[in-house]
């Protein structure tokens, strides 16, 4: 008995010294660092812009000219929205208005995996999170917020990051993962060439909107938004952020209907998706401006 | 309480250290406390699902005694009606009533005559098909005098409610898993690192295999009319690793799990895709419920003693009780005639026993019939296995029309790469340790500690990296 439990615990230490590892040089750069952000920071604004990549593409300082907060974070869903949103109503935030994302991905099923739900967690308390989540239990949560994030492997929301990494690491090209990258220039070299350009859009596309329906978590849980907002005096706006102009190509017609849900509850929407179409040179990749992309569409948004 | 959760991920441990660090002394406090946690393990879903398991088990434990004493013959007869009457009449009312009203209503209804009976609402117990036909055995073999009647109270609730096979098996025989709770048991260090590294790989095929096909299975089975046959097809053989992954990978956990506490369960599946022809295919499939529909239902009704055509008829009894035992659909039960008719051939031509060894026993290959052999037994379950996924007979043909007339041989809609991986991976493993009672069974193999321990943390990383764990996707066998 004492060999079986000295070999557990032996695998045990071993798998935690992994984990930590993993943590440190790995996710807490990549994901938490940037994350987090101290109540004095957003608490002066009572605008706030809440969406995944494409709204955290637009700077944070061209936002804040115009008296808004950008709280977007890269795969973010409604769901991780709807836990920040009443994050900051309970924290005491006076807000009139949200910027909310209402891009054609936003409702696809792909999201309910491919998102924050660990991250986001950390911006509820057990009452808030089980308004959304009744079904986890107290011990579940305090488990998922406190430990999970430690152990990032045993976090399957951590997958495909901790598989690019591992891909990178294998292909010498782990430098372009620790490394710091520049701020809003093209981490893909594909986006330079035409013919890449066309495959990186097809890989999106085949991520983004391989469902044939859209996803009735993700609805539920924008209609919450919507609801509390409505309940708390706050205006929501949609926002369509801008696309490449072969990413648009791409994706056609298809959508996932986030707009239709904003119209059908008669909020408005800002449709900037087709606004560069002809400017390539304002993105980064398909779907995300760079810098100065960013500031153009600040300009539009405000004209 | 699901073996994929967070929540048996600190029973286990804890209901282990106290079983073995605190209670190891007492026999009797041990299969008290083992009753207790599998009382805790099955309240988990829903606590009034507890009534019905201590009643059926307390009433088996008062008929086995009675049996015990009583000899005339008549008395012992009504004492194993009572006990069968009970039993299935629970099965009975939870999970066939609803089928069988449905069904006389629309009996009725083709007729023209309309007719109302009321449905019932409620909820099928998890695991009841298996805790009753694991007590009915007990009552049928002491009927029998195969067995001797426990007189200990405690031992027979542990027997009935034993945590790790519970819910969906192995079914476990009185004769078997009984006389393990009488014995004092000792921690033995090879069973138990034996039992983990089984219950790694039941979590490989659950979660990476069984819930990675699942997701395409379901969109396939659901929007079927819009994919190519090909897709279909490609449909159908992931939920023919769905099913294996889900059931076998349950019945790994299960068996590793009762190694770690000194119990030895029956192997339930022994690598049934290799298999050469059906009859063997239904000697490896659920070993457990094979086993017990031979012994209780094929080999009372006469067996293969009689004529051709009582084996005939036998055989399709025990295929289509076999079918509807897995639950109250008309597709189980063709699911199970069909089988029932691949058999047939087999059984005419007196070859139903010819493939009892394990295929390519001493080489590392096939020969080119064994392959030929094995994938049409392959073929042959898969077709099967669709009309056991569908809704309803009508899609399970409509399934297979559209699989066969449009662009069977064409490109698949939906080509997961990494799933097809996986699936070669538990192939290969499984076809080198075809001769084992797992796959993951390294006892005889002199491998260095570090790769050993390469390989769990590979698998585990494998695991958590590749497996999906927001779908809250149950076992499949749970329902039945």
């Amino acid at each position: 008995m004492r060999k079986f439990i000295k070999h557990i615990v032996l695998f045990g230490i071993g798998f935690t010294i992994f984990n930590l590892g993993v943590y440190h040089f790995i996710v807490y750069p990549l994901l938490w660092e940037n994350y987090l952000v101290e109540k004095e920071e957003w608490e002066p604004y009572h605008k706030i812009m809440f969406a995944d990549s494409h709204g955290r593409s637009i700077y944070k300082d061209h936002l804040k000219v115009h008296g808004i907060y950008n709280f977007s974070s890269v795969s973010e869903s409604y769901f991780d929205i709807y836990i920040k949103l009443n994050y900051l109503l309970e924290c005491g935030a006076d807000i009139d208005t949200i910027y909310l994302t209402a891009d054609d991905h936003t409702l696809s099923p792909y999201r309910e995996k491919a998102n924050n739900l660990y991250r986001s967690i950390v911006y509820s308390d057990y009452k808030s999170y089980n308004k959304v989540k009744p079904e986890v239990s107290k011990g579940r949560y305090l488990f998922e917020k406190h430990v999970i994030p430690y152990f990032p492997v045993l976090n399957t929301g951590n997958s495909k990051l901790l598989l690019t990494v591992a891909k990178q690491i294998l292909s010498g090209q782990a430098k372009g993962v620790f490394g710091k990258k520049k701020k809003g220039k093209s981490n893909k070299k594909s986006w330079a060439d035409k013919h890449g350009r066309i495959k990186l859009c097809e890989k999106r596309f085949k991520s983004q909107f391989s469902f044939k329906n859209q996803s009735n978590v993700l609805k539920e849980n924008l209609l919450n938004i919507i609801e509390l907002c409505d309940r708390k005096n706050i205006t929501v706006i949609g926002l369509r952020f801008p696309l490449s102009n072969d990413y648009l190509k791409t994706i056609g017609v298809t959508t996932y209907e986030a707009r239709k849900v904003f119209i059908e509850k008669q909020k408005n929407v800002i449709d900037l998706r087709g606004v560069f179409k002809d400017e390539d040179q304002l993105f980064k990749d398909q779907d995300h401006v760079n810098g100065e992309g960013s500031a153009r569409f600040t300009e539009l948004l405000f004209k | 309480m699901l073996f994929n959760s967070i929540e048996f991920a600190l029973f286990l441990p804890i209901t282990f250290l106290v079983y073995w660090f605190v209670l190891s002394k007492n026999l009797k406090v041990q299969n008290l406390f083992l009753t207790g946690a599998s009382y805790l393990f099955y309240g988990w879903w829903d606590w009034r699902f507890l009534f019905l398991i201590a009643f059926s088990s307390l009433l088996d434990y008062i008929i086995g005694v009675k049996l015990g004493k009583e000899e005339k013959q008549t008395k012992r007869k009504l004492l194993l009606v009572v006990s069968l009457l009970v039993n299935l009449g629970f099965l009975g009312v939870f999970k066939y009533y609803n089928f069988f009203s449905q069904s006389f209503v629309d009996a009725f209804t083709l007729f023209g005559a309309s007719m109302d009976i009321a449905r019932l609402n409620i909820i099928l117990p998890v695991g009841i098909s298996f805790y009753t036909f694991q007590t009915l055995s007990y009552s049928i073999d002491v009927y029998k005098k195969n067995l001797e009647p426990t007189k200990d109270v405690v031992s027979f609730l542990a027997f009935v409610s034993f945590f790790p096979q519970l819910v969906a098996g192995p079914i476990e025989r009185a004769t078997n898993l009984l006389p393990q709770f009488y014995k004092h048991r000792k921690f033995d260090y090879r069973l138990a690192s034996d039992g983990l590294r089984q219950i790694l790989w039941g979590l490989f095929k659950k979660i990476i295999i069984a819930d990675n096909c699942a997701k395409y299975v379901n969109d396939i089975f659901l929007n079927y009319e819009d994919y190519t046959g090909s897709t279909l097809f490609l449909g159908a053989i992931f939920f023919a690793f769905q099913i294996y992954g889900d059931f076998s990978g349950y019945s790994d956990i299960a068996i590793g799990t009762a190694r770690l506490f000194g119990f030895n369960l029956m192997q339930n599946f022994a690598f049934p895709y290799f298999s050469r022809d059906i009859a063997e295919f239904w000697r490896r499939w659920h070993i457990s419920l094979s086993t017990w529909f031979r012994d209780y239902v094929y080999i009372p009704l006469g067996g293969s003693k009689g004529g051709m055509a009582m084996k005939i008829k036998n055989t399709f009894i025990i295929f289509l009780v076999s079918g509807f035992w897995h639950g109250a659909n008309w597709t189980y039960v063709i699911w199970g005639a069909l089988n029932a008719l691949y058999f047939l051939p087999l059984l005419l031509s007196k070859k139903n026993r010819h493939n009892l060894g394990n295929v390519a026993d001493g080489r590392v290959l096939p020969s080119i019939k064994e392959g030929i052999q094995i994938t049409a037994t392959f073929f042959m379950t898969i077709i099967a296995w669709v009309f056991f996924r569908a809704e309803s007979v009508t899609k399970a043909v409509d399934y297979l029309v559209i699989m066969f007339k449009r662009n069977l041989v064409s490109m698949p809609n939906i080509f997961p790469k990494d799933t097809i991986v996986f699936i070669m991976i538990l192939l290969i493993v499984e076809w080198l340790q075809r001769n084992q009672q797992h796959a993951l069974c390294l006892d005889n193999v002199k491998i260095p500690r570090v790769v050993r321990w390469g390989i769990y943390y590979s698998l585990i990383l494998i695991i958590f990296l590749f497996g999906d764990f927001t779908s809250d996707l149950e076992f499949i066998y749970f329902q039945f």
